[in-house]
């Protein structure tokens, strides 16, 4: 016994524990290298291929990090702003989440996201494509991190373009040339416009970037009064005409069934519709890039991203978390196995390997447009990038409004401008 | 025995409710004391959506009155599957809100509803009906949807009042010669009037404040045609941020609804003060 | 012969019978929305958006939307929260306003009315608005995960409603009977127990069936204090997989299967507690 009391001084037992506190106190500071701990994680897309991977994904970090564990919660797409917020205001959050476009900015702004910009540098900025970083870039600093996007094209009828002998439109005429060939009430109409819901405003958006309309400009000021407006929001009334009754409330469901089946020859929607598509029918179906007027942008495009909120209570085990997704080989496989049609926004991703795996090869040729949409494609509601005014448009649901008054009332596009100046100002 | 319930209820509603009024009083941003919010009251968002609240409260309420009273006389009649029926009645409550708006979208559908396909094919209609997105209908059909939710609770408070309405005073009615119609005029009916008050105020008060719905069916509706106060809320709260104005569109209807319960209040006190 | 056939047409046994019919025909008429949804769930998932009105009924009984919604979720889980926690508020909210209600129709103590007034203008309060303060609230008592919560907060809100049913139900009962109890001996408590609460049993279950209901279809707060999978309730639960955006075909008609799942509890407790609705009670109770 007393052999041990020489053996172990006073000295060393205050070293130990000083060592042994100092330890405790720096592991979580140190690099994560087998991240531990537990982190919530919250995603609102409820398809199948998006559960499944990422199920898989989780399972796969955990297993690459034995003492981590990630808690996952579905909830409703749409509903899960509503409860971030709630969150917030609560200090209950959870480490990761996912974000689009509509709110990413409010988020920032509002302090409910957390700054980002060391996680892309991490993962390497160069790696994500221009277009996407440009556009959700809120005052210097990246808010959140964009892994998959969704930019608008037009789909149109391949079958009925061969029997009519038309081409895929280049300009905004040619469009809507092709749609009134293509229009004979009840049989088949020319285009479906939608405006459903407060993320189905994709068709006055794009409307408005093709023709170099835009709600902010460079300094964030109000600039809708311009003729640009007016041309834009005079093709889309066009497109109304066009258009089947009640198409303006139709959900996205029910537009890509109308076209499937044959009763509309064209319609805007994303890259994700292309995965519906079955071997013998895909022949019908063809995809064009939306005609841009000189100068002007691109269509909509739209994205999730990943988002760490301000209170998390473990965000660095939910920055590995994002760190090891976009990997490389480990994003490709999550690319493999999740919703076709979700195009990635690192352009290293689009690699040979995916282009030709068997899920993504079908529908390579919608990719590609999608690829090709994505490069000068307009991010939410910031032509100029976002706008510390983007929650106005939001909060009055205002985008909605104008497209049904404009094709549902059918009301002249100067009255509907005045109107929305006054909404938009009183809520500035 | 009454302490209990109010603990309960002062615990978590009316300090929250004081934190509302409190935060009704900040402008978004500050913290000093404004009636900024008030002020707001007058923009061109308010007063529409006040207008539709209070048709779809009132409008929705009438159409439930008018199916339910009957509906309530007959099922008081002696017949067969008597149980069966009633349970039957109380199937637009038992069918979550997210339900009942899918049924009525897939129903009203365009394209592909059934309402629309088999007005198509008897030549009733030229044109598909849009229902929730035609700017003439919408409020209409919103109104009526919310109708058919609310039928239960209405059915249920007159069917119980029926029941409590003693035989012999239709016998009585019976004896001394009345015709059928009479009977309903001068024993059943005044016999359910409180009843019906205080299920109309209710389901008109439910229905006036209900956000659910509205927003499942039409997200506001054509051109913010359907747009109702308790969906203004929600916008200013979780997509503004704004929880000032919430918080005044809240009061708006809480306020409201004070207005409908007092009238229903003096109604049953003097009904009471008259059988005394 | 005419007085014969008059005399069949007023028989009990032809009324009943056609009372039957016009019973049969409003209730289809009533609850056809629904009817509706149970018949596009038998529908199988191929071709739902069909533009042909003959695909629009079943053509033979196909289960296959219950298999994809039973398989895709925790359906039968999540609609067993809402049961235990719809449960729990009814009792939770009938044990609390009885005596409630009896106390405030029957005694006189001060502050009656405020109790009164407070209690009945907790009704006319929207949910929305107090969402974040409540939820700031329940997490800071740490008691923003569990059950008991929501049956809590649940309860709150029927209340005020449960209170009033039975305060109006208790007010038309006769105070007679109370006074004959008493006469006889019987303490506050006896009253209670053996006069008027089964007297007071069609009240009972009409306003806990209004409980249940709230509880049963309750969005907000479910969704907000939900923070695992298992723990959905059945409203939070389908409207998280089977709507939303880019929504299959074969995901519509999982809806309608899913809708129909989660009704059924409610349908079929309902059907089991209406006979208790009629009330023959007070005939003959006070006579002389």
């Amino acid at each position: 016994m007393s052999r041990i009391k020489n053996l172990v001084t006073r000295r060393d037992f205050i070293y130990s524990s000083l060592l042994t506190t100092g330890g405790l106190t720096l592991a979580p500071t140190m690099p994560a290298w087998g991240a531990s701990g537990t982190a919530k994680t919250w995603s609102p897309d409820t398809r199948d291929a998006a559960i499944a991977s990422e199920e898989w994904l989780n399972g796969a970090f955990m297993a690459a990090n034995p003492g981590a564990t990630i808690d996952h919660l579905n909830v409703p797409y749409g509903d899960d702003t509503a409860k971030l917020v709630t969150g917030h205001a609560a200090g209950d959050v959870p480490d990761l989440t996912w974000v689009y476009s509509d709110f990413l900015f409010t988020f920032g702004l509002e302090g409910i996201a957390s700054n980002m910009n060391n996680t892309v540098a991490a993962i390497g900025r160069d790696r994500f494509m221009d277009g996407a970083m440009n556009g959700i870039q809120v005052g210097g600093n990246y808010y959140s991190v964009p892994f998959v996007g969704f930019p608008f094209f037009i789909y149109y009828r391949k079958d009925i373009y061969e029997k009519l002998g038309l081409n895929p439109p280049t300009t905004h005429e040619e469009f809507l040339h092709n749609i009134e060939a293509c229009h004979n009430p009840p049989e088949i109409y020319g285009y479906q416009l939608t405006n459903q819901a407060i993320s189905d405003v994709w068709n006055l958006k794009t409307a408005m970037w093709t023709h170099g309309a835009y709600f902010f400009d460079e300094n964030d000021n109000l600039a809708l009064d311009r003729p640009e407006t007016i041309d834009a929001w005079n093709f889309y009334k066009e497109l109304g005409k066009w258009s089947p009754p009640g198409s303006m409330a139709q959900s996205d469901l029910e537009t890509r069934a109308l076209y499937v089946d044959g009763k509309c020859a064209h319609m805007m929607t994303t890259t994700s519709m292309s995965a519906n598509f079955t071997p013998d029918n895909i022949g019908r179906f063809g995809a064009a890039v939306y005609p841009s007027k000189p100068g002007a942008l691109g269509a909509s495009l739209d994205f999730y991203g990943f988002v760490i909120p301000t209170k998390a209570k473990n965000p660095e085990l939910a920055e590995e978390l994002i760190k090891y997704w976009l990997s490389y080989d480990v994003f490709q496989e999550y690319l493999a196995r999740t919703v076709v049609g979700w195009v990635p926004m690192m352009s290293d991703a689009y690699s040979d390997a995916y282009l030709n795996h068997p899920r993504i090869s079908i529908v390579r040729d919608f990719i590609d447009i999608g690829g090709k949409a994505a490069a000068n494609g307009v991010v939410g509601t910031g032509y100029f990038g976002p706008s510390k005014h983007a929650g106005a448009l939001t909060a009055t649901d205002v985008e909605k409004q104008i497209g049904d008054r404009l094709v549902v009332l059918d009301q002249k596009p100067e009255d509907v401008l005045k109107w929305a100046i006054d909404v938009i100002k009183s809520e500035m | 025995m009454v302490v209990p319930a109010i603990l309960l209820l002062l615990m978590l509603l009316v300090a929250p409710f004081g934190y509302i009024i409190f935060a009704s009083f900040l402008e978004k941003g500050s913290q000093e004391f404004s009636l900024a919010n008030y002020a707001w009251l007058g923009s061109p968002l308010f007063l529409p959506s006040f207008r539709n609240s209070v048709i779809v409260g009132v409008g929705s309420v009438l159409i439930e009155i008018i199916v339910a009273v009957p509906l309530a006389i007959l099922l008081n009649q002696k017949m067969y599957f008597r149980g069966l029926w009633r349970a039957l009645i109380t199937l637009p409550w038992a069918v979550p809100t997210i339900a009942v708006a899918g049924a009525f979208l897939w129903l009203c559908n365009p394209h592909y509803g059934v309402l629309n396909q088999v007005g198509l094919a008897i030549g009733l209609l030229k044109e598909p009906l849009g229902f929730f997105g035609d700017p003439d209908i919408a409020l209409l059909s919103v109104v009526f949807a919310h109708a058919w939710k609310g039928l239960p609770l209405v059915f249920i408070i007159v069917f119980a009042s029926l029941q409590s309405l003693p035989e012999e005073q239709i016998e009585a009615a019976k004896i001394d010669g009345a015709p059928g119609f009479s009977q309903f005029q001068y024993v059943i009916l005044p016999h359910l009037k409180t009843s019906i008050a205080l299920a109309a105020v209710l389901s008109g008060a439910y229905n006036f404040s209900l956000f659910d719905l509205t927003f499942l069916l039409t997200g506001g509706g054509p051109a913010g045609l359907t747009m109702g106060l308790p969906m203004l809320e929600y916008n200013q709260m979780f997509r503004s941020l704004n929880i000032g104005r919430a918080a005044v569109i809240g009061m708006t209807i809480f306020f409201s609804c004070i207005v409908a319960l007092s009238a229903l209040f003096i109604l049953i006190a003097r009904d009471r003060a008259k059988k005394a | 012969m005419a007085i014969n056939s008059i005399g069949w047409l007023q028989s009990p046994g032809f009324r009943k019978s056609y009372f039957t019919l016009l019973g049969l025909i409003a209730m289809l008429l009533v609850i056809f929305p629904f009817l509706w949804i149970v018949l596009s769930s038998l529908r199988g998932v191929d071709d739902f958006f069909s533009l042909e009105l003959s695909n629009a009924l079943p053509q033979a009984l196909d289960l296959t939307s219950y298999k994809l919604a039973l398989g895709r979720s925790q359906l039968v889980r999540w609609t067993a929260n809402s049961l235990f926690i719809a449960t729990g508020t009814t009792l939770l909210s009938l044990s609390v306003s009885a005596p409630a209600a009896f106390a405030i129709a029957r005694l006189r103590f001060k502050g009656r009315r405020a109790g009164a007034v407070i209690l009945i203008s907790s009704y006319a309060i929207p949910s929305i608005m107090l969402a974040i303060p409540v939820f700031v609230l329940l997490t800071t008592l740490r008691l923003n995960n569990s059950y008991f919560a929501l049956i809590l907060l649940h309860a709150t809100f029927t209340i005020p409603f449960t209170t009033w049913v039975l305060q109006d139900f208790y007010h038309s009962i006769p105070a007679d009977l109370e006074e004959a109890g008493y006469i006889d001996g019987a303490s506050l408590r006896q009253v209670l127990w053996r006069i008027i609460l089964p007297l007071s049993v069609p009240g009972l279950l009409a306003a806990g069936a209004y409980a249940f209901i709230l509880s049963w279809t309750e969005f907000l707060f479910a969704f907000l204090l939900v923070q695992s999978n298992d723990a959905f309730t059945a409203p939070v639960g389908v409207h998280a997989f089977f709507t939303g955006r880019n929504a299959t075909e074969s995901v519509m008609a999982q809806l309608m299967a899913a809708s129909v799942v989660v009704s059924l509890p409610s349908v079929v407790i309902f059907g089991y507690f209406q006979r208790y609705l009629v009330s023959g009670f007070l005939t003959g109770a006070v006579k002389g």
